[in-house]
This record gives structure tokens, C-alpha cells and sequence, in this order.
């Protein structure tokens, strides 16, 4: 980073105001979106400007093979109706199956390569890493090289997105783009390249390339979700995450991973609980608070970035879990490799030869073999989450614990189902909603507990002590101690951490009752002074609350890591 | 019609977004100016430096700690008429002092300067880079050229913005109220009344015995010398530039101090920087060797190595307020019958401080600080 960039820098809220005014004020309508490009290019050159030639070989490698597909396609819509009366229906069929055969091989390429670098960039060391450790396990001599590369920046995310666009172009639901300054921009558009969400190109482009008059609601509705942004990443989230680096990081701070390993083994299970329920309260408002300052900005220019939360620890189940958390990674998977597995012929074939035996004829048979596609396709949907999210066994134990849980609920439905009927549980009761929230949330953080456990081990350590090393008292001591080992938080921060929690809950309850509209428009409906009030409020507990400057070292995203 | 109502209502919005954002601002500048950063005793003494009137001091001092615990303004005055003022922050790096000096050029036109030595005796340069000792001067000075010239020479371009609202450092500091309350208070008394009481004077209410052999019998007559570090000795000569060019009278001085074999070195820096300095036709006033003409008692005089309690201050303050008027001819200079009343006043409150300090020190207290803050002053009443 040339200097700080970060979303939540003093330097990033004057790159905004900068930008706004070039945009808002440049005459030259159909030119608007050149502002955004420059602001985008301007602002991965100063944050990732070490790596930033990635970016630009996937923005012309996207841009060069989606026109190709294109070419082809209609190329061959071109062939076919040229030779309309000449070819039978055979031919035609061969014809397609040719082009469709074509058009894949080139899509593959785009996928190999692009993919290929992300594999490259992030997993190769891992890999190496690994087969290191198995090879020498068996006692040979042979040590692939490592790679001497750090992170680049959004790679995961634009990689997805240009990724989705090129799949897209392949199944002739979006025209290829023509100016590959466009498509630059859609690919690095500076409020989301950092940590998402992935867009869809459908979704984003023509926004992006519309000009946008300045509309004072809109402006004033991003500021707000900006400041709720601030609140929920500087007052809650960086707070929680120095009890969390406080039980990782032995004093004296930065240490090696077989340090933090040991140091984090001596805490007892009640510690330990505390600590993954920290870190389910910092991943959320972690990434949700950036993910606000991202469709913040956005929306300050008139566009609209998809909602990648809707309260997720609300959710019933796992099912719904995913739906939404990281919205628009599920959708991205979904789309792009859930559908394509469980459709594939492999699948349903296998579905259907299972259909055909003798145990596919009883009933648990037909509906194992009905949801066959549907669960091994999440399972295997999962365990790439799970890859996607780090390379380290520890992530993909949590993909694995999300894959199987999905599974098992999908394939045993039936007999949760005919459970609750015996015991006359209504699925509609308040009470048993609250249960399948608590059931839902405890599964989450078994997965989370791979998460901030600084290996697989220690993760699995974690689990046990969960059941066997339960100590109230003691636990209250250990957590209590932390301030005095490299951290800083004391009862005041307790005391605003449950605050920020507290208000966080509200505003979620109230979101989560009136879901169709947002609570920046019904707070335009209250009276000016109330407004003026709660703006003022909300600012003043950025500014005095926040965990920011050189002293405190606020840390980055958690999601920019991925 | 219709066009008027929509300028109306543009019109409205535009004053509830301007009241809104002013609101703000203002709000940000207070906890900015005031709420929500470090103040200090640094903070008032530098504050009270800006609150003399200008060209209404007749010395200048500037420095370290030692400056002023062993000086007082207030004695000063009383006894030989003459104002002054040490515009003087704990632990001063070699680079402020530069800066206070411009600082003291553009705000005051003061017949001498004098300049304690301390910060460029360091046995290595940690303390230039020190932040806390940066801040404690530069914090507390407004936004000059010579403020913006400190920051861009000696602060790291990242941390920059901090130097320029400090809020962003000491935000949480909210922690450390209601204690912050009297300090708050304190700065916002000082700035209603317009003059520091003290007039920066600082002590602390103890008679220090030292644990280590003392060889301040040793330092009279040793004239070695020892070099300085380069970075330091590059910093001293760019301020005795700087006097050049300016045609600045000034004077260079070291405070007399308890010196034991981990600071010797620090006495032959000393004998060092004196020939540096009288090398560009500067004098150098060695208040550490002459401790026994000033009548300094190494057992009752000091609160701690370094630093002399007000028994000592008041033998410095006499000492060298002579050397000022008979050595450097300074005559105190004319000044408004308002003035004369606050400098009265400050002489009083140094004589409230000596008897209220003594009295602590008979009577077996330690370690009592006194500084301007409302704890002291509402102890003072009563002397």
C-alpha cells in the first residue's frame, strides 16, 4: 500500500468526496463511468499496486474471451440460418453439438487461466506445503519450492466475478462487452474489490455505465449505511478482535504459529466458548460492516450493490444460514457450480440408476435417491466454500462440517419431520423458532471454531474442551486476565462492546420485522429533530468509540485476507 | 408557483444540512481542541506561553523538564522585575527546541533567549523519535509554518494526520475521565483568566536521596569532553545557524542536576557542546558546575536526579536572574498596569507554592506534584 487506503482511513472518506465531485460535477453525461474507472484504477494502485498487473490479465483475458464465445455463437446462429433449408435436422444437431463443444473449450480457458492464477496466488504454497510434509513423512528428499508472494488485493472476488460474467456470456444470458474499459471497471469498481460482494454482471453493469444525477436521498441514505458501516467494523468489530488476538498471541505480539498454538491451549473450554462467540460477533460485524461501506459508496453514485447479509443468526437452519451469509458468494455458487453438478447427467443418472434397485424402491430409497444430486452437490459446493475462504486444512474442515451438515438435513428431512408430527411440535411456535435459531447458531459455531483456531488441531482441541472443560469461575478469571496480556480492553470496552451488541440486536429485530424497507426510509419518515439526534449520536460514537489510529493498529477486513 | 416551492424547499434542506454538518464540525473541534486529548502540565505551560501578551517578555527560556522546575517567572519578577517565561516541555527533543525557538521569534520579541542544552546531551538519538516527547510540544502549539515544518521533518508521513487532529490519537481517551474532567477544566480556567498563574513553573514536593554515589564534586573541574552524537551535534549547529541568521541574542545554559556515573557522560557531552557553541561566539552558562556557588545542597535541593525541588529553584532563580540583569543587561521593559497586576500575581502564587511545597516536605509528604492544575490551586487557598 502506497498509504493508507483502507475503507475505514481518513484517506478513503476524502477519496470518496473527491471522487463524488468529479462525478457529480462532470458535464459529460455518457462519460460518467470514466470517473468511476479512474477512481478504481486510482484506487488499486495505491492499495495493491504490487500486484495490480493481475488484475489487468484477468480484465483482458475476460474481456478478449468473452467476445470469442460471442463471435462463435453468433458465428454459428449466422451458419445455421445460412444453411436453414440446406441442412437436415441431424446435421444441425451435430453442428451445435460442435459449437457448444467450441464455445466450452474457450469458456475452460478462460476458467483455467484465471482460476489457475488464483490457485497459484493462493493454494500453491499450501499445496507444496503439503506434499512436503507427506513426502517427507515417508522419509523423502524432495522439497517443492515456495512462492514469495503476499496478497493481492480482491483477487478471490473480481476473479469470481469476471469468472461469472464469462459463464454468463457462455450461456447467452448477457451480450459480451465491447469497450474493455467498461469491463474494467466492472471488474475492479473500487467499492467492491476489496472484500465483494461478487456481483452478477447483469446486475451491476448497466448501473455502472449509467450516468447518475445527483439525488440528495440516495447520497444521504449511502452515508448513512456508511456511518452503520463505521459503527459496526471500528465500534464492535475491531473491539471484539483484540480479546481474540489477545488469547492467539502470546505478549509481545506477533509470534510463530506453534506459539500461538500453545498459548491458545491453555485456556479452558468456558474460555474457549467466549472466544468463538466473539469471534461469530466480529466476523459479522466485520464483514457486514464493510460490506455496508462498500453499498454505501456505491449507492452515494446511484448504484446498487447486492445486500450480502440479512441476519443470518437468525436463521432456522444451516439451509438458511447460507442464504443469508455472504449472499452473493452462495448465489455465485449456486449458479455457477451447484446447478451445473446437480444437473449434470452424472448425477442424475446415478439418481436414477439408485431409483431402479430394490433399495430405491422403498421409501427412504425413493427420497435418498430424489436428494442424491441435491446433497452431494452442496457437499462438494461446501467443501469449496470452505477452500475459497483459506489455504489451510482448518478451512477445509469448516467446509466439510458445512458441506455434511447440509447433507445430512437435505437427506433426513423425512424423518425430522415425522419426528416433530409424533411429538405435535408445530414448526410455526415462537418458542420452537427460537430453538431452530439456537440449534442453527450452534452448529454455525462448531464451523467457526475452525475458523479462528490457528490450526485444524487446536480446532478440534477446541471442540473436546467445548464438552470436557467447562469451568464457569475459572473461565471468568481467564477472560478477565486477558486485558493484561498484550490487550488493552477493559471493563469500558466490555461495558460498549455490549452496547454496540445490544444496538446491533435492534436494529436486526427491527429490520427482520419490516424486511421490505429499509430502516434509513422509515427513518425519514420520523421528525427532523429526532434525525438530527440519532445522525449526531451515531457519529459522535464512531468518533470517541471507534477503535482507529497508530496507537490501536484497527485491523484490516477479515474477508480482504480471502 | 411550482418552481418556488421547490426553491423553498431546497432552501430548507440546504440549512438543515448546513446546521447539521455544523453541528458536527463544531462538535469534533471541541473534543478535538479540548474533551478528548492528552493535557498536561505541558499543555498549560505551552498554552500559558501563548497567552502572553506578545512582546511582553523580556527572557525567554527553553528546554526540558529542567527549565522549568529550576526556574521561576513568578520569583523572577519579583525580585528583579523582569518577565519571563520557560516555554519549556518534559523531555524536549533537539528538534523541538528548534521549533519552540522559531516559535518564540514569531510570537515574542525577548531581549535574551535562553537555551538549556539538555535534549542534545542524549547518548544516542531514541528520544528525537520518541512520540510522546514529541507531542508534548507540538500537540499544544497551533498551526504554524514552523508546526507543519516539525511534522513533515520529523514524523513518519503515515502518522501525519494524527499531528494535525490529535483526536484520532487520543479518541479514547474517554476512558480516563472524570480525572480528564480537571485537566479540561483547568486548560478552559487557564484560557478565561488569559495568563498562566504559574507562568509554567512545575515542582514536585519531595527531597530526594539519592541511592547512587553522587560525583557532583567531580564535575567541577573536569574539562574533558566527550562527542556528541552526529545527528544531535548536526541539530545543535542548525540552531546556532539559525541564531546567526537571525541576529537572535541567545544564551546556552545546563541546569544544575545529581550526577552519578550513568549520566557522567552526559557532564563531558556538556563540556562538548560548550566548546560547539562558543565556536559560533555564543556564551554557555554551566549552572551544573557552579551548584556550589549557587549554593546548592545535593541533600534537601533536588525531588530526584534530575530535577531540583523548590528549594533549589529558588537558589537557581536568584543566581541566574542576576547573571541576567549585571552579565546581559536586561532591563525589565515597559508594560501595562494589567500586566504588572498579573506578573504580582504570578510572584504570589510562586511564594503560595514554596510554602505549601515546604510545608508538605516538613511534614513528611512525598511525591506530591504541583502543577496548575484545579487539584493544586484548590490546595494553594490556604497558603
Amino acid at each position: 500500500m502506497i498509504f493508507d487506503i483502507s475503507y475505514t482511513s481518513l484517506n478513503f472518506l476524502l477519496f470518496v468526496a473527491a471522487t463524488m465531485l468529479f462525478y457529480f460535477a462532470l458535464p459529460l453525461k455518457r462519460q460518467k463511468w470514466v470517473v468511476l474507472l479512474v477512481a478504481s484504477m486510482f484506487f488499486y494502485a495505491v492499495a495493491g499496486y504490487k500486484y495490480a498487473y493481475f488484475i489487468l490479465f484477468t480484465s483482458l483475458s475476460t474481456y478478449l474471451i468473452a467476445l470469442w464465445i460471442e463471435k462463435i455463437s453468433n458465428d454459428s446462429k449466422a451458419a445455421l440460418k445460412k444453411n436453414k433449408s440446406e441442412w437436415d435436422r441431424n446435421q444441425k444437431k451435430a453442428y451445435k453439438n460442435k459449437i457448444k463443444v467450441q464455445k466450452r473449450l474457450v469458456m475452460t480457458l478462460a476458467l483455467v487461466l484465471n482460476f489457475g492464477i488464483l490457485a497459484a496466488v493462493k493454494y500453491y504454497n499450501f499445496f507444496a506445503g503439503s506434499l512436503n510434509d507427506v513426502l517427507g513423512n515417508f522419509g523423502m528428499d524432495f522439497s517443492a519450492p515456495m512462492m514469495q508472494i503476499t496478497m493481492v488485493l480482491g483477487i478471490s472476488f473480481y476473479t469470481f466475478q469476471s469468472m461469472g460474467y464469462i459463464v454468463d456470456v457462455y450461456r447467452e444470458k448477457t451480450p459480451a462487452q465491447k469497450n474493455p474499459f467498461k469491463l474494467l471497471l466492472f471488474v475492479s469498481f473500487f467499492p467492491q474489490i476489496v472484500q465483494g460482494p461478487i456481483s452478477i454482471y447483469d446486475q451491476l453493469a448497466e448501473q455502472l455505465y449509467e450516468p447518475h444525477k445527483f439525488d440528495f436521498t440516495r447520497v444521504k441514505h449511502g452515508m448513512e449505511l456508511i456511518l452503520w458501516g463505521f459503527f459496526k467494523k471500528l465500534v464492535i468489530a475491531d473491539r471484539a478482535v483484540i480479546v481474540i488476538n489477545a488469547v492467539s498471541t502470546p505478549v509481545g505480539g506477533n509470534v510463530s504459529l506453534s506459539d500461538a498454538i500453545s498459548h491458545y491451549s491453555s485456556y479452558n473450554g468456558t474460555t474457549l466458548t467466549f472466544i468463538v462467540l466473539m469471534w461469530a460477533l466480529q466476523l459479522y460485524a466485520d464483514f457486514s460492516g464493510g460490506i455496508d461501506i462498500s453499498r454505501g459508496v456505491a449507492q452515494i453514485f446511484g448504484i446498487d450493490l447486492i445486500d450480502n447479509f440479512k441476519r443470518p443468526y437468525f436463521s432456522k437452519s444451516i439451509n438458511e444460514y447460507w442464504r443469508r451469509w455472504h449472499i452473493s458468494l452462495g448465489a455465485w455458487m449456486k449458479n455457477y457450480v451447484f446447478y451445473p453438478i446437480a444437473m449434470s447427467n452424472v448425477f442424475l443418472n446415478a439418481s436414477k440408476k439408485m431409483k431402479g434397485t430394490r433399495f430405491g424402491k422403498t421409501a427412504a430409497g425413493a427420497h435418498i435417491s430424489k436428494v442424491l444430486p441435491t446433497s452431494v452437490a452442496s457437499l462438494i459446493v461446501f467443501l469449496l466454500v470452505g477452500i475459497w475462504h483459506g489455504a489451510d486444512w482448518k478451512y477445509v474442515a469448516f467446509g466439510v462440517w458445512n458441506g455434511v451438515i447440509i447433507m445430512l438435513s437435505i437427506i433426513m428431512q423425512p424423518l425430522f419431520d415425522a419426528a416433530l408430527d409424533k411429538l405435535h411440535i408445530k414448526r410455526e411456535r415462537p418458542w420452537y423458532a427460537l430453538f431452530a435459531m439456537f440449534r442453527t447458531f450452534l452448529i454455525v459455531l462448531v464451523g467457526y471454531v475452525f475458523d479462528v483456531a490457528p490450526s485444524f488441531g487446536e480446532g478440534m482441541n477446541t471442540i473436546i474442551k467445548f464438552f470436557t472443560n467447562q469451568n464457569f469461575a475459572q473461565g471468568i478469571e481467564q477472560i478477565w486476565g486477558l486485558q493484561y496480556n498484550g490487550s488493552w480492553l477493559d471493563y469500558q470496552d466490555y461495558i460498549i462492546l455490549a452496547i454496540g451488541i445490544a444496538i446491533m440486536l435492534f436494529v436486526s429485530i427491527m429490520q427482520e420485522r419490516k424486511p421490505e424497507i429499509t430502516l434509513r426510509e422509515r427513518m425519514d419518515e420520523k421528525p427532523f429533530a429526532l434525525r438530527f439526534i440519532l445522525l449526531y449520536l451515531a457519529i459522535m460514537a464512531v468518533v470517541i468509540f471507534g477503535i482507529y489510529g497508530s496507537g490501536f493498529n484497527a485491523s484490516s477486513f477479515v474477508y480482504m485476507q480471502f | 408557483m411550482k418552481k418556488n416551492t421547490n426553491r423553498k424547499q431546497y432552501g430548507k434542506r440546504t440549512v438543515k444540512v448546513c446546521s447539521f454538518f455544523l453541528a458536527v464540525i463544531l462538535s469534533l473541534f471541541l473534543l478535538n481542541d479540548l474533551f478528548l486529548r492528552r493535557i498536561d502540565h505541558n499543555s498549560l505551560r505551552v498554552d500559558g506561553y501563548y497567552l502572553e501578551d506578545k512582546d511582553s517578555l523580556d527572557v525567554v527560556m527553553l528546554g526540558a523538564s529542567d527549565v522549568y522546575t529550576c526556574f521561576s517567572s513568578g520569583r523572577a519578577y519579583q525580585d528583579y522585575g523582569f518577565t519571563s517565561y520557560p516555554f519549556a516541555t518534559q523531555s524536549i527533543t533537539a528538534s523541538g527546541t528548534i521549533t519552540a525557538l522559531k516559535e518564540v521569534v514569531r510570537t515574542q520579541s525577548p531581549e535574551l533567549i535562553m537555551v538549556e542544552i539538555n535534549a542534545f546531551l542524549y547518548g544516542t538519538d531514541n528520544n528525537e523519535s520518541i512520540e510522546a516527547h514529541m507531542r508534548k510540544l507540538v500537540d499544544n502549539i497551533p498551526l504554524t509554518k514552523n508546526k507543519i515544518e516539525f511534522i513533515s521533518k520529523n514524523v513518519k508521513p503515515d502518522e501525519q494526520p494524527e499531528y494535525y487532529f490529535p483526536l484520532i490519537k487520543y479518541h479514547s481517551i474517554w476512558k480516563e475521565y472524570p480525572y480528564q474532567l480537571k485537566m479540561v477544566s483547568a486548560r478552559l480556567r487557564e484560557r478565561n483568566r488569559g495568563t498562566s498563574l504559574f507562568k509554567g513553573y512545575r515542582t514536585t514536593a519531595t527531597m530526594f536521596r539519592p541511592k547512587d554515589k553522587v560525583l557532583n564534586d567531580k564535575i567541577i573541574d573536569d574539562n574533558k569532553t566527550k562527542a556528541l552524537t552526529p545527528s544531535l551535534e548536526n541539530k545543535l549547529r542548525e540552531m546556532l545557524d539559525y541564531c546567526k541568521s537571525e541576529n537572535l541574542n541567545v544564551v546556552f545554559m545546563r541546569n544544575p542536576h545529581l550526577v552519578y556515573k550513568r549520566t557522567y557522560d552526559r557532564v563531558r557531552r556538556c563540556n562538548r557542546a560548550a566548546e560547539i557553541i562558543n565556536s559560533y561566539g555564543y556564551d554557555f552558562i554551566n549552572l551544573e558546575r557552579d551548584w556550589k556557588k549557587i549554593g546548592i545542597d545535593t541533600k534537601t535541593d533536588f525531588y530526584n536526579y534530575d530535577h531540583l525541588n523548590v528549594y533549589g529553584a529558588v537558589k537557581v532563580t536568584e543566581y541566574l536572574s542576576k547573571i541576567i540583569r549585571d552579565k546581559y543587561g536586561v532591563t525589565p521593559r515597559e508594560i501595562s498596569d494589567k500586566l504588572k497586576e498579573e506578573w504580582r500575581n504570578a510572584a504570589t502564587y510562586f511564594n503560595k507554592i514554596y510554602r505549601y511545597s515546604d510545608w508538605l516536605m516538613k511534614n513528611g509528604y512525598s511525591e506530591v506534584k504541583i502543577e496548575e492544575d484545579d487539584v493544586t490551586l484548590d490546595a494553594l487557598e490556604k497558603y
